[in-house]
């Protein structure tokens, strides 16, 4: 379990990932402000801070790559657009900007063709396949590697629910579906399934 | 709070609800403090399974991005709850107003509407006529509802900037919608308008006629009863049955 993970900057500690990560956050929040202002230039620097999440992200939850790349750029251009709108009391701007974008990211998929075309291939053969595929994705690098390592400590059904709702962009509905499990049951796997990543991975606002 | 609604943040925070849930979901967190700080901890943590699919972005998107931004207004910070939230202020019959003027000098507020640029040379004061002739023929319907005795009008503001106007008359049963200053919409889709309210599911007033460039007459639809707003959504070309995303305009239909 990790600690509360305040104060925000413990010295002298080798481990790496929440201080760096917060170093990275507080430079986003603060480029947030001054894009905020208009400043263009601001905004060239919160890119990069942003822009490899968003389009790994949604490539993940759309799948195909032109269309992935064209709602990143939506939401990086949003970010832009809506700077004033970030409410930092409401989280990080990483966040924010990664929350916006798994709601346009579902938005696309779920319109109604698209929701036909996932409906054809709902089986659980291809589930695992997704699943396995977005496992070994996620493994790829060393940040990942905490997020993986919490994944792996929830249940099967906690874990396989979360991933299919948010990497697929599935309803919980649909969740259920393809894990034949009850409605309800998955309501609860992917609230105390988030909780429990929270907790592992030591979200703290 | 019923234990089973709490349940759905964790639903909510990674956007796994439908449109339907999702609405009733967050008309409970207006009220929920609890509930809201739990979804914002879980939406940090569905963050981290984003950022742990990060991948390094491509070159050519880095410049798409930074190209539009330079030709992109900032929007002043609003939201589709908080205008939906809000109580309207009265200026709810501006258009209105000047729509019902326009039906003597309809030409000024198509201008108004569609914001054509001031005119500087004589060309230019003969182009814009001639565009005004135009959109007086296409707004005759607009004109034509304004001098219903019980034709109001309301607007709203876009989640992304733009607006949204709606002039109806319950007497005829009639309505039509003008948008001005949306965002267009992504390839493929379009916006499709619905009434909402009443009984049942939102009811599709119909699709939005793209660009007010292309000649389009703007959208009416019938049906007015029970319903009490009128919300844009972005559909696939062609529309939906069911609006699949959430509102980007959402706004009182004029009573």
């Amino acid at each position: 379990m990790h600690d509360s993970g305040w104060p925000p900057r413990r010295t002298g500690q080798p481990q790496r990932p929440p201080e760096s990560e917060r170093a990275d956050r507080d430079t986003a929040e603060q480029l947030l402000g001054l894009v905020a202002k208009g400043d263009e230039s601001a905004f060239e620097r919160l890119y990069p801070l942003v822009a490899g999440a968003v389009l790994g992200m949604v490539r993940r939850v759309v799948r195909d790559p032109g269309q992935s790349e064209e709602v990143a750029q939506e939401v990086l251009v949003e970010l832009w657009r809506t700077a004033r709108s970030y409410d930092p009391a409401k989280g990080s701007a990483l966040t924010w900007a990664l929350t916006m974008a798994h709601r346009r990211a579902v938005d696309r998929v779920r319109s109604a063709q698209a929701a036909t075309q996932r409906e054809a291939r709902v089986g659980a053969e291809s589930v695992r396949r997704e699943f396995d595929e977005v496992a070994e994705a996620v493994a790829t690098n060393l940040e990942r590697e905490q997020v993986r390592r919490c994944l792996a400590s929830l249940t099967e059904l906690q874990r396989e629910s979360i991933m299919l709702a948010y990497y697929g962009g599935r309803t919980y509905t649909e969740v259920a579906t393809v894990l034949r499990a009850p409605l309800g049951t998955v309501k609860t796997r992917l609230r105390d399934g988030l909780i429990r990543l929270r907790d592992c991975v030591g979200v703290s606002r | 709070m019923s234990p089973d609604v709490h349940t759905l943040t964790g639903a909510y925070a990674l956007d796994a609800l439908d449109e339907l849930e999702r609405r009733r979901f967050e008309a409970h967190l207006a009220e929920c403090p609890d509930c809201t700080r739990e979804v914002d901890e879980l939406r940090a943590t569905a963050a981290k399974l984003a950022m742990a699919a990060a991948e390094t972005p491509p070159d050519r998107l880095r410049q798409r991005v930074l190209a539009q931004v330079a030709t992109t207004r900032q929007e002043p910070p609003a939201t589709v709850a908080a205008t939906a939230a809000r109580p309207r202020p009265p200026r709810r019959t501006g258009w209105a107003v000047r729509l019902t003027a326009a039906a003597a000098g309809l030409a000024a507020a198509a201008a108004l509407l569609l914001g054509v640029v001031t005119v500087r040379t004589g060309a230019e004061r003969d182009a814009a006529r001639a565009q005004l002739a135009e959109l007086q023929s296409r707004y005759a319907p607009v004109a034509e509802l304004a001098s219903a005795p019980d034709a109001r009008g309301d607007s709203g503001t876009g989640a992304h900037g733009g607006t949204a106007f709606v002039l109806a008359s319950h007497a005829r049963d009639r309505a039509v919608l003008l948008v001005a200053d949306l965002p267009a919409p992504p390839a493929g889709h379009t916006y499709q308008a619905w009434l909402i309210g009443g009984a049942g599911q939102p009811r599709s007033a119909g699709l939005v006629p793209p660009d007010p460039g292309t000649g389009a007459p703007p959208l009416q639809f019938t049906g007015l009863a029970g319903a009490t707003k009128v919300g844009l959504t972005v559909e696939p070309a062609g529309g939906s049955p069911q609006p699949t995303t959430t509102p980007v305009v959402l706004f009182d239909l004029p009573a």
